[in-house]
């Protein structure tokens, strides 16, 4: 009798301290967002994903004990949309940090919610100049990406240099971003002599016809090169409104790096390319790169293992300065995390990692470059440049390659 | 002869003409049942039909323009939804952008300066073009998340009718990529001609739309009898309802009715009369030609015609006052329901009126105190009963809410407190809440203590009206509600109009809210104000019906029995109301009156047309007897003429004057004349002169009628008298004849038969002649057969006698001589019967001599006589002798004895060895004889020998057997025959034998 009561009662412990044992190992799940455009430019989004899950993988997605899951969610450039899936993200206590996507808007717009809300939010592709300058000390968004502050400049620079553009015309998206680039652009043509730069607005969602009259307003307005800041949907309208015009008359297109964040080169394919003259800024790392270093040879098949062989040449990897960024962006969020103790407190812990990722002790080699102290406290006067791990010399320009591929221009 | 054909010629063409206006009348008449029975129903059916599919025909077309009319005016929408400007406003959610601003506020709808709205995905309102929205965008509300999240692709909503616009919105997406960013909403105003665009709205149809709670539609007041036919726009998720008129159909069913009618009718009159003028100038041709042809169907013709008449006249009358009846009934309702309706419209506008007062009181007023309020709605209050109160909502806020309640309290009602209706269903403190909607001022307040202070925003209903007034900016009336202090069946409303503050500063800046006035109605008492005026034949019921799918009854119950009603539809500040006015008196009493004119005159044709009918039949029957009877003596005319002709014997009919009248075809043979040279002529010429004076003193005497005497009648009249004849050739021969006096009225006539009795007179005497000579012969023969039987006699009465002295003579040598002894006995035996036949000889001889001695005799005795006799000779105990009671006759004793005797000694002599003889005698009385039987139980004979036994000498057995002479039976025939009877035998071999014979009583 008492050996039965003793089997029952060991069969109760046993059985509570697995309870008990699932219990913790469910507290220990770290929760990794994307509020991204997972439908309009979704390749760019799916890009960044598998930067992201590459990277984690690496550590079999566990850090610190806490298994990784991730949550993508929708926002499809949508500023409201964005900030419901914030809240989402905020809300949710095992949440730790929030990727972007595409889309400078949203997080322009929601940026003082997003820093309200103490949200740690990464960015790998999104270049709006104000996203990491949050007035204040405690800012929450990271960015490992093409900066508009310095991106600006550059594709100005390989305009008036490289395309010896003389009258360029700044075609800008409406929307903050755009507002973004004129500002920096303006800017950096002012160092061309050119105070009062041509300047044509369209809104998303311009149609062909729309596309087609401002293209023919702009080449008569004498505009021998078209600095185009837009993303994938809106670049492939403008890029077959050029095609439309007649081959002697139509303009180069420097674009910023928008245009690769969806299917632009099979909208606007190899063939019709070979009649258009189409630069976009990229960070300087590619896949296609003749020079491959032996981490990114790494990082490659791990890519091909993940992807299960779906990706096996880099031509494979669409919006690929997508998981690159992403990728580089998680090798340091990782070394963040494992610098920081996570507590189980959310809010303790995104801004454990917050302070982690601007105070990285060890450099953290990437596929763009080592990153030695990426990050570091914002102050918008004296450190404006605070969150963001790439700077200028890390941007190149790049075109499309007769296989789809991004090729770098490395001069 | 050419007048007679013309005659016969006009006659056929009577005939002929009057068979077709007969035919006519039949047919109209069948047309007029078929009419009444089949046709109208059917014609009705088909109007009925025809103008349902053109009913539905025109609500189907009604549909598409309608559909047309709002696709279009949502690709305006959608067009401009296409904007990039506007996709982008959605997608930054990007309330300040003045291009969408400026490129929205330029857009121009229907005419007029586009009110629209933007909202993002957060149903913001990020551009809206006019402060004066009506339609609702709050993000609660379906229509929003259904775009948002792409179940719908546009939204449509009825907004409101004001004259003859209706003002709607279309909702549609913002998309970008395809992806669905923000609404754009265009709220439109159209004139009713633009919404229905091609529909030629005439007076007698109408259009309405219902969606939710709001129907808005063309005015349907000219509308007598609406039928509505109604579709489900699904994608509009709006009821269309098309809405025709009634009145012209029934009008016109009526009318082709009536004319259908009055056609057979004219039709049948006309027929009618000169069926009649022609069956009256047939009859007098049919009298005159005497033509029995189809008189039968004439006499019938008129009832039938009278009877088909009747019946289409009553039911004519029928149909007709029956329509007489509905039209009035129905005009009578419809214009008691369009005055009432009116009414009832007329008094809630002027509550509505009242509401607005109230409303333009307190937007007009810095603040309004409760002394001012009251002083305010007194009047109304006074005026308008139905009013159960007004009352000042005003909308305050928690921290308010003390502040209120002490002011109250301060005021006078010590008791006043912001409440609600508690779990319980009591009235409690109302719990505590951002906002609460207390009624605060109420006017009067007797018999409304408990509303006041009650927070309406405690109560869903309530609120949700509140919100709509607030959001539409306008009044708003609640479905039913019970009002305070009210029974529960008795259904109330409020209509609320909310106040808001006057210090708007941007257009798309929400009114801040003030509070409502609200005013509150009893239905009962909106009803009782005009039913005061109403035929109380009448019955009203309202039903709330802005949610067609749970329609509320507001006043009254549904009226299920058939009878007449009339709807109309009223709109009240959102809200539709269905007045339905029924007529109590149902249809069935309607056409009591109808009905009981169509029995009434049922009845009276068929009274008329029974009464034809037998007068026909009796005049039938008469006439038929008529007839019969003719016939009948034509053919007994017809008979006794040819009895006369065809007669063996002569007929001569002769006047009271003795002239002959009639003379048959035997007269003329037995007289020698013809009938026509008689004919005519006295009777004399037919009698010798030697008999004319007697005929001449008769006739004399009969002419002689002062006299009144007949002298010499006798040897005329009666039959079987003799006289002579003379014939023309002048022969004089005896006649028989037999007179008879025939008397006609006041004509004496005789008929005589007379018979040539010349051969029958040469006949009788030669037959005289003739009995005389067989008389001589048979007393001769008779006296020679007594003589000799009598003769005989004597001779073997001495044989006989010496033979037995010889024997006793010679006795001792006969001793020992056998053959001598048997010699001997041969000799006397062969004596005795010579003896025995010769007396029966005798007997059968002297039978017919004796007949005429009749003597009373008694049967009976004469048996007793015979028994005695008879069992004396036999033994007793082997014969017995049995009979009924037997009558007395007239005849011969002694024959009579021998017939008995005869009969009853055979019964017992041949008789079988080991049987009993039994002989039973009975007599049975017919008319004018006896029958007597006489049956045994002896040894019975063959059928073949019934006649045979009656021969004289016939005998059926040795005389070893049964001794006899073989003349019994013969004699009893005699003496029957001799007394005017039959004898005869039924009898079977070894059964017995039964003897008949017949006796005259006399």
């Amino acid at each position: 009798m008492k050996k039965i009561i003793s089997s029952i009662l060991i069969l109760w412990v046993t059985q509570t301290l697995l309870f008990v044992g699932n219990v913790e190992a469910d507290d220990k799940i770290i929760h990794i967002y994307q509020d991204a455009d997972l439908s309009i430019h979704s390749q760019s989004s799916k890009a960044i994903q598998l930067g992201i899950e590459v990277a984690f993988a690496e550590v079999n997605n566990e850090i610190n004990g806490n298994k990784i899951l991730f949550k993508y969610l929708d926002h499809r450039g949508n500023v409201l949309r964005s900030k419901r899936n914030y809240k989402a993200f905020i809300n949710d206590p095992n949440a730790l940090v929030i990727y972007s996507g595409i889309h400078s808007p949203p997080l322009i717009n929601n940026r003082k919610f997003i820093n309200e809300s103490k949200a740690l939010t990464l960015v790998p592709w999104a270049a709006g100049a104000p996203i990491t300058r949050y007035p204040s000390k405690e800012n929450w968004i990271f960015r490992l990406s093409i900066d508009d502050m310095q991106a600006g400049g550059m594709i100005i620079d390989y305009a008036m240099k490289n395309q010896q553009c003389r009258k360029p015309q700044l075609l800008l998206e409406n929307t903050p971003w755009g507002n973004s680039n004129l500002v920096n652009m303006s800017k950096a043509l002012t160092t061309y002599d050119i105070q009062s730069p041509q300047v044509t607005r369209f809104n998303l969602s311009v149609k062909a016809k729309g596309a087609q009259v401002l293209t023919d307003s702009i080449i008569n307005q004498g505009s021998d090169c078209l600095i185009l800041v837009s993303n994938a949907v809106e670049g492939i309208v403008f890029a077959n409104a050029m095609l439309e015009v007649p081959r002697s008359k139509r303009l180069p297109i420097i674009s910023h790096w928008g245009i690769t964040s969806g299917d632009l080169h099979e909208k606007i394919d190899a063939k019709a390319r070979e009649g258009l003259a189409l630069n976009f800024i990229q960070s300087c790392f590619a896949f296609t790169n003749e020079t491959q270093t032996p981490l990114a040879n790494q990082v490659f098949s791990q890519l091909i293992e993940h992807t299960k062989g779906i990706i096996k040449n880099p031509a494979d990897l669409q919006s690929a300065v997508g998981f690159i960024h992403a990728y580089d962006l998680t090798k340091l969020l990782i070394q963040a995390i494992k610098q920081s103790k996570l507590t189980g407190n959310t809010l303790k812990d995104r801004n454990t990692i917050r302070l982690a990722l601007e105070n990285l002790s060890n450099p953290v080699q990437g596929l763009i470059k080592t990153y030695d102290k990426p990050f570091s406290v914002f102050d918008s006067v004296l450190n404006n440049k605070a969150h963001e791990a790439l700077n200028a010399s890390d941007y190149c320009m790049g075109y499309y390659g007769a296989t789809n591929e991004i090729i770098i221009i490395n001069e | 002869m050419n007048k007679t054909n013309l005659k016969k010629e006009a006659s056929n063409k009577v005939i002929i003409f009057r068979t077709v206006v007969g035919y006519s009348i039949g047919l109209l008449s069948l047309l007029m049942l078929l009419s009444a029975f089949i046709i109208i129903p059917k014609i009705n059916t088909l109007f009925e039909e025809q103008y349902d599919k053109d009913t539905k025909r025109e609500l189907k077309k009604e549909v598409a323009l309608f559909n047309n009319f709002i696709e279009s005016q949502r690709r305006v929408i959608e067009d401009l939804a296409k904007f990039p400007s506007i996709t982008n406003a959605v997608m930054l959610s990007d309330a300040d952008n003045a291009s969408v601003n400026g490129l929205l506020k330029n857009v121009v709808i229907g005419g007029e300066k586009g009110r629209l709205v933007l909202q993002d995905i957060e149903a913001n309102v990020l551009v809206q073009t006019t402060k004066q929205l009506q339609g609702i965008y709050t993000n609660e509300e379906p229509w929003i998340e259904e775009i948002l999240n792409a179940s719908k692709p546009y939204h449509f909503q009825l907004l409101n009718q004001s004259q003859d616009s209706i003002l709607f919105k279309i909702s549609v997406p913002v998309l970008y990529s395809g992806f669905v960013e923000g609404i754009l909403t265009g709220e439109i105003k159209a004139s009713l001609d633009d919404v229905f665009v091609n529909q030629v709205l005439s007076s007698d149809t109408a259009i309405t739309l219902t969606q939710n709670e709001l129907t808005v539609g063309t005015s349907t007041n000219k509308i007598v009898l609406a039928r509505e036919n109604t579709a489900m726009l699904q994608g509009l998720n709006v009821t269309f309802t098309y809405i025709t008129d009634d009145a012209p159909l029934l009008k016109r069913e009526r009318s082709v009715q009536n004319l259908i009618f009055s056609v057979l009718l004219a039709g049948l009159a006309v027929s009618f009369i000169l069926f009649s003028l022609l069956s009256y100038t047939g009859a007098l041709q049919r009298v005159k030609l005497k033509s029995k042809e189809n008189s039968r169907v004439s006499l019938y013709s008129m009832p039938i015609i009278v009877g088909v008449l009747g019946v289409s006249a009553s039911i004519i009358t029928f149909i007709i006052v029956s329509n007489a009846k509905q039209v009035s009934v129905e005009n009578n309702l419809i214009f008691e329901s369009q005055k009432h309706v009116q009414e009832v419209r007329e008094n809630l506008n002027t509550y509505l009126g009242i509401l607005d007062s109230v409303n333009a009181f307190f937007s007009a007023s810095e603040e309004v105190e409760r002394q001012d309020f009251k002083v305010f709605v007194e009047s109304f209050l006074v005026q308008h009963k139905s009013i159960k109160a007004i009352e000042w909502i005003p909308s305050i806020t928690h921290e308010e809410r003390l502040v209120l309640e002490d002011k109250a309290r301060l005021e006078g009602f010590t008791n006043f407190s912001i409440n609600e209706v508690n779990q319980d269903g009591n009235l409690a403190s109302a719990t505590q809440r951002e906002h609460y909607l207390p009624v605060y001022y109420l006017e009067p307040i007797a018999g409304n203590e408990n509303a006041l202070g009650f927070d309406l925003a405690s109560n869903p209903l309530e609120l949700k009206t509140l919100i709509k007034a607030q959001e539409s900016e306008s009044k708003v009336a609640t479905s039913k509600i019970t009002l305070f202090e009210e029974d529960i069946t008795k259904a109330g409303i409020f209509i609320f109009r909310p106040v808001f503050y006057n210090d708007k500063k941007q257009v798309t800046e929400k009114l801040k809210l003030q509070g409502f006035t609200s005013i509150s109605l009893r239905v009962e008492d909106l009803v009782n104000e005009v039913l005061l005026g109403m035929d109380s034949n009448l019955a009203l019921f309202i039903q709330d019906i802005s949610d067609p799918e749970f329609p509320e009854t507001l006043y009254g119950t549904p009226q299920v029995v058939e009878s007449f009603s009339r709807d109309e539809i009223i709109n009240l500040a959102g809200r539709s109301w269905r007045i339905k006015i029924y007529s109590k008196a149902n249809k069935t009493e309607y056409a009591q009156s109808a009905w009981g004119m169509l029995i009434t005159g049922l009845i009276f044709s068929g009274i008329i047309v029974l009464g034809l009918v037998h007068l026909i039949r009796r005049r039938e029957y008469v006439e038929q007897l008529v007839v019969q009877r003719t016939a009948e003596l034509t053919a007994s005319e017809e008979h006794h003429r040819a009895i006369v002709e065809l007669a063996v014997d002569g007929l001569i009919t002769i006047d009271k004057f003795g002239i002959i009248e009639r003379f048959n075809e035997a007269a003329e043979n037995i007289f020698g004349y013809p009938s026509k040279e008689v004919i005519g002529s006295n009777i004399k010429i037919l009698m010798p002169t030697s008999s004319h004076q007697g005929s001449d003193d008769y006739f004399k005497n009969k002419q002689d009628e002062t006299k009144e005497q007949i002298i010499s009648i006798e040897r005329y009249l009666g039959s079987g008298k003799y006289a002579k004849g003379q014939h023309k050739n002048g022969t004089i021969f005896p006649i028989e004849v037999s007179v008879s006096e025939i008397k006609l009225g006041s004509t004496i006539k005789y008929s005589g038969i007379v018979r040539d009795i010349s051969d029958r007179v040469a006949f009788e005497k030669e037959r005289e002649q003739f009995i005389e000579k067989l008389t001589d012969s048979n007393e001769e023969l008779e006296r020679f057969a007594f003589v000799c039987s009598h003769d005989l006699q004597e001779p073997l009465r001495m044989i006989r006698s010496f033979s037995e002295k010889l024997q006793d003579h010679i006795k001792e040598d006969l001793e020992h001589d056998e053959k001598g002894k048997k010699y001997f006995n041969f000799v006397i035996d062969g004596a005795i019967r010579a003896q025995a036949l010769i007396n029966d000889i005798l007997t059968y001889s002297s039978i017919s001599n004796d007949i005429k001695q009749l003597e009373d005799v008694n049967i009976q005795d004469l048996i007793n006589v015979i028994k005695k006799n008879s069992l004396d000779l036999t033994e007793s105990n082997t014969a017995e002798i049995t009979y009924d009671p037997l009558p007395n006759l007239q005849g011969n004793k002694t024959q009579l004895f021998q017939l008995f005797q005869n009969l009853i000694n055979n019964g017992i002599k041949y008789q079988k060895t080991d049987t009993k003889a039994h002989v039973h005698i009975s007599a049975k009385e017919a008319e004018d004889h006896w029958c007597f039987t006489i049956k045994d139980n002896g040894i019975g004979m063959d059928e073949r020998h019934f006649k045979k036994i009656f021969e004289v000498f016939q005998r059926l057995h040795r005389r070893s057997q049964y001794a006899g002479t073989g003349v019994g039976l013969s004699i009893c025939k005699k003496v029957v025959e001799r007394h005017g009877g039959t004898i005869w035998v039924e009898s079977e071999k070894g059964m017995g034998s039964t003897f008949y014979f017949t006796l005259l009583k006399a």
